[in-house]
């Protein structure tokens, strides 16, 4: 048993956070996400004649780098500065940095997007830069949090997802260059798949894996997942998916080295299967509800992208849609769906925290729940599914008129969760005063 | 008078809610022994800012906070 004071943070082992948390870091990188998401949905039914057609268009890419760079990506690095100083103990004190990665980050990655758009390399290749010294800002800011946070899956998580995202973006950046001077052994097209891959299996995949290893027990009362079987499938995950990107590059067959992230993913879900069985929490809100979901998404995925490697209708038309299958339903089904509702459930606590933690116990306070409407989530989430899996089908059949209308009701079914944040960061600006009742709680999670 | 509160069970905010509810009743002198179940890393600004002396021992199945106004 180890003990600290609190006048000594630096006693045996992180404890507390020296300060209340700013949620204004955080906030910094969700709320230009979101406007982005929203974005990037309602432009998609305008390019339901490029969805009809092959996958590297360049408006598909600039519509796919708004969702990675402009919402999951962000929101990830938003709930790095959220979640890691609740992990270790220690508040982040270079916030001048994250900022001005934050500033850095969303200028670059608009200009990745407009580059892309337009098709100009030397343009994207400046801005894939910016989006790169926004992402050393950042980390130079973190770095000395993530040093001290306790070895341990969580810990584990995010060194492995921020490497994968500096391989991420270093084959990115070359992909880039290349396109100026073609440099690179192997075909483009193989360097993009690898690319993919990096991207949503070894950064946003391990950066999920290790968020919920933390959030899934904290909000459902469950046991943390064992430590030694959550890192397993970390690793077995990172390893496996930075082979398979390796196989994808070169050219290799790929096929076998799905068997390692295929291996994390039957751990994962053996993890997750426990934690709901231990939970004392019955009720599962809508946030984790996208975020479990979304395993379904995860395994679809993985059953097309074995049909892709072991080469199921090549020659044909189905070549050419099955490639947008798995792309969708890896990165809308998989990692969308989970971030939505990770960041349903983070952002109401973090506001919460910020607006009226202070005035526990000195008067009546909103519950979590008060914050938004859990209906409307709800409803978002329902909404949501049936978009999903309405766009992946449309993707598969590749009619333009079917897929107009799935991804406009996919841009549809967003708008809930747009209202959800909205609802709840209007506290910040608009905090609600509570009348004392008799026998009134003052607050509660439920 | 030293009173305990087993917080250990409920989802967060609530321990913290409920501890702050317990120091604003504690009288001078008093001391809250509050027992949670996951580190309580929100709670010490907000402990410090309303002037109570804190210590924390981590516990087998938990953490326990003793709270000395």
């Amino acid at each position: 048993m180890k003990s600290a004071s609190a006048a000594n943070p630096s006693g045996p082992g992180p404890a507390f956070l020296s300060e209340a948390p700013r949620p204004s870091l955080p906030m910094a990188f969700f709320l230009p996400a979101v406007v982005l998401l929203l974005a990037a949905a309602f432009a998609a039914p305008f390019l339901a004649v490029k969805m009809a057609d092959w996958t590297y268009q360049q408006e598909i890419l600039a519509l796919v780098h708004t969702v990675t760079l402009g919402f999951l990506l962000a929101v990830f690095l938003g709930a790095s500065v959220q979640l890691l100083p609740v992990v270790a103990g220690v508040t982040v004190t270079r916030t001048l940095f994250v900022r001005a990665a934050a500033v850095c980050y969303f200028a670059g990655t608009l200009g990745m997007v407009f580059h892309f758009a337009v098709l100009r390399w030397n343009g994207l290749v400046l801005s894939a830069a910016a989006v790169t010294l926004a992402v050393i800002l950042f980390f130079f800011a973190v770095l000395p949090v993530l040093v001290k946070a306790p070895s341990g899956p969580v810990r584990l998580a995010f060194v492995l997802a921020y490497s994968g995202l500096a391989l991420t973006m270093t084959a990115g950046l070359l992909i880039g260059l290349d396109r100026r001077h073609a440099f690179l052994p192997g075909a483009p097209l193989n360097h993009l798949a690898a690319h993919l891959n990096l991207g949503l299996l070894t950064t946003f995949t391990a950066a999920i894996w290790g968020v919920s290893s933390k959030l899934l027990p904290m909000f459902l009362l469950a046991p943390a997942p064992d430590p030694r079987r959550q890192s397993a499938a970390l690793l077995l995950l990172f390893g496996g998916a930075v082979l398979l990107a390796a196989a994808l590059w070169l050219g290799w067959p790929s096929a076998p080295f799905a068997a390692l992230p295929a291996a994390a993913f039957l751990l994962q879900v053996s993890l997750l299967r426990d934690l709901l069985r231990r939970r004392r929490r019955g009720r599962i809100d809508a946030g984790f509800r996208y975020a479990l979901s979304a395993y379904a998404d995860l395994f679809a995925a993985g059953v097309v992208g074995l049909l892709i490697a072991l080469g199921v209708g090549k020659g044909t038309l189905l070549s050419l849609r099955l490639p947008w299958v798995y792309g969708f339903l890896l990165l809308g089904g998989w990692v969308l769906q989970t971030v939505v509702g990770i960041l349903s459930k983070i952002l109401p606590f973090l506001v919460w925290q910020a607006v009226y933690a202070r005035r526990a116990g000195l008067g009546p306070l909103p519950k979590l729940a008060d914050l938004s409407s859990e209906r409307l989530q709800m409803a978002g989430f329902v909404l949501f599914r049936i978009a999903t899996v309405g766009l992946a089908v449309a993707l598969f059949r590749g009619r333009v008129s079917e897929l107009r209308v799935a991804a406009t009701f996919l841009a549809i079914s967003l708008l809930p969760f747009t209202v959800h944040v909205a609802l709840v960061v209007s506290h910040l600006t608009r905090p609600r005063a509570f009348a004392a009742s008799p026998g009134a709680r003052y607050a509660s999670a439920h | 008078m030293k009173e305990v509160l087993d917080l250990r069970g409920l989802p967060p905010p609530e321990p913290l809610v409920r501890t702050l509810e317990a120091v604003e009743a504690l009288p001078e002198g008093g001391e809250l022994v509050v027992l949670t179940e996951r580190r309580p890393v929100h709670l010490l600004p907000l402990l410090l800012e309303r002037g109570v002396e804190v210590s924390l021992r981590e516990l087998a199945d938990g953490h326990e906070i003793r709270i000395r106004r």
